[in-house]
């Protein structure tokens, strides 16, 4: 437990009064111990793992859906606003007890929207570095933060490859749809994804159909590789063999009509 | 005129009807009538199909069809699904049960899964988050089926259009 509650996970209580907040404040160093992870105030602008929200005082919080850890709703205590039994509603004023156990529900659904352990979750890229391009210097490094940094819950890799290490040469597909939390760090990885769900694919293969930066496709797959949700085929089985030059075109003539259809019907709806 | 299908299905009031309406080229042509079910919070509902059009030029369009959401009109979901190009289902989680529901729909085309691209759009999330996106991925995986799974706000266009692009994504990876 004692290396798992050094790792960070950030809390926005931006939409909560200014009482709630103190109190949050007040609390968060008594969390030590009893949670995972170690807690602290996201900052400005930052959605951060889990979001506190006022019913009170609704807001629109721009992809507040897409935090891992979940929305918790704070209502007046003895108020019936939302249901008292709801797992994600606290009552205001805030207790410690009540506050940490919420803590450990939140870390539980960031484990399961990740499908790793909450301390692996809590590495998950933070929000603010979702909207990077892909393959800039500042790409997220997904796959370094899951897989390498908590490599007892890497996926099985052949002999001498490292946990999440993705091969060139080897196909890769889909065993499940993956978890919310990897699939918001960015918006490509839900095409990527699909692509990855219908067969197996190359990080080649995959960069020339999705259009997406092929050093971003070989971080996802990496991501997904290490947490275990690839198939992998070695090319040499694969029927498009496209491992072998010259790939990038090749891959689409055996289909070339029906590419050409769903090109124009990307076209035609404006879709990059 | 070559022709080809998209098909949204899923449970009354989840958006089938908006959905089309947001990518056709002209207004759906609903068949809808006054509301009789009294567990559905919405005036009207849709008994026969929406329809709408994307025109491609050259001869070629896309057919948009909605299904009827409710399960007594599950002998028309696979009859509009047949041969299409791409399925969307569409789950509204304020439901009571939108896990049930989607297993509901998952029943109804279990025979053409296995060859049409399937994507499930969840709507509602913001304000019904249970179950999560990952408890839906849970219950197709459980299925052995591997299907995109992804928020939508049916009013939002750009949320219909990455519906369609991961449909389309997995029907030209499974077309190569």
């Amino acid at each position: 437990m004692n290396d798992v509650s050094l790792v960070p996970a950030k809390l926005n209580v931006d939409g909560l009064s200014n009482t709630d907040v103190a109190r949050v404040q007040a609390f968060l160093p008594y969390c030590a111990g009893r949670t995972r992870c170690r807690w602290q105030l996201a900052p400005a602008g930052d959605l951060g793992h889990a979001l506190f929200v006022d019913v009170d005082e609704p807001a629109t919080i721009n992809g507040a859906h897409r935090v891992p850890g979940g929305i918790v709703r704070i209502q007046r205590r003895g108020a019936s606003r939302v249901p008292s039994g709801d797992p994600m509603v606290l009552s205001s004023p805030l207790q410690l007890e009540e506050f940490i156990q919420m803590l450990q529900r939140v870390e539980a659904r960031m484990a399961r929207a990740a499908v790793m352990t909450p301390a692996a979750a809590a590495f998950l890229p933070t929000p603010a570095a979702w909207s990077r391009p892909p393959g800039g210097d500042g790409a997220p490094l997904l796959a370094k933060t899951t897989a390498a940094a908590w490599p007892a819950h890497a996926a099985r890799q052949p002999d001498g490859e490292a946990p999440g290490a993705v091969s060139l040469t080897a196909a890769y597909r889909l065993k499940r749809w993956p978890p919310a939390g990897i699939l918001s760090t960015h918006r490509y990885n839900a095409r990527l994804a699909s692509f990855l769900s219908a067969r197996h694919l190359t990080p080649r293969q995959l960069s020339t159909f999705s259009n997406v930066d092929s050093s971003w496709c070989v971080e996802f797959l990496s991501a997904l590789q290490g947490v275990g949700l690839l198939d992998r085929q070695e090319a040499t089985a694969h029927p498009l063999r496209a491992s072998q030059s010259p790939p990038e075109h090749a891959v689409a003539a055996p289909a070339h009509r029906s590419a050409n259809l769903l090109g124009r019907i990307r076209r035609r709806l404006g879709i990059e | 005129m070559a022709d080809h299908k998209i098909v949204f299905a899923g449970s009354p009031g989840a958006g089938k009807t908006t959905a089309i309406g947001a990518i056709s080229d002209r207004p759906p042509i609903v068949t809808d009538v006054r509301n009789s079910d009294s567990s559905l919070k919405k005036d009207f509902t849709t008994v026969g199909m929406d329809y709408g059009e994307l025109d491609l030029g050259d001869g070629e369009r896309v057919r948009l069809f909605g299904t009827p959401g409710q399960a007594r009109f599950d002998f028309l979901w696979s009859i509009l699904a047949n041969n299409a190009l791409g399925l969307v289902i569409l789950i509204d989680n304020s439901r009571a049960d939108p896990l049930r529901d989607l297993g509901l729909y998952l029943d109804g085309f279990k025979h053409l899964l296995p060859e049409v691209a399937c994507t499930v759009g969840v709507g509602r999330t913001e304000s019904h988050p249970s179950p999560s996106l990952d408890e839906f991925g849970d219950l197709l995986a459980a299925r052995g089926l591997v299907c995109p799974v992804l928020p939508v706000d049916v009013r939002r266009r750009d949320d219909v259009l990455l519906i369609i692009d991961t449909v389309l994504a997995q029907a030209e990876s499974r077309m190569a």
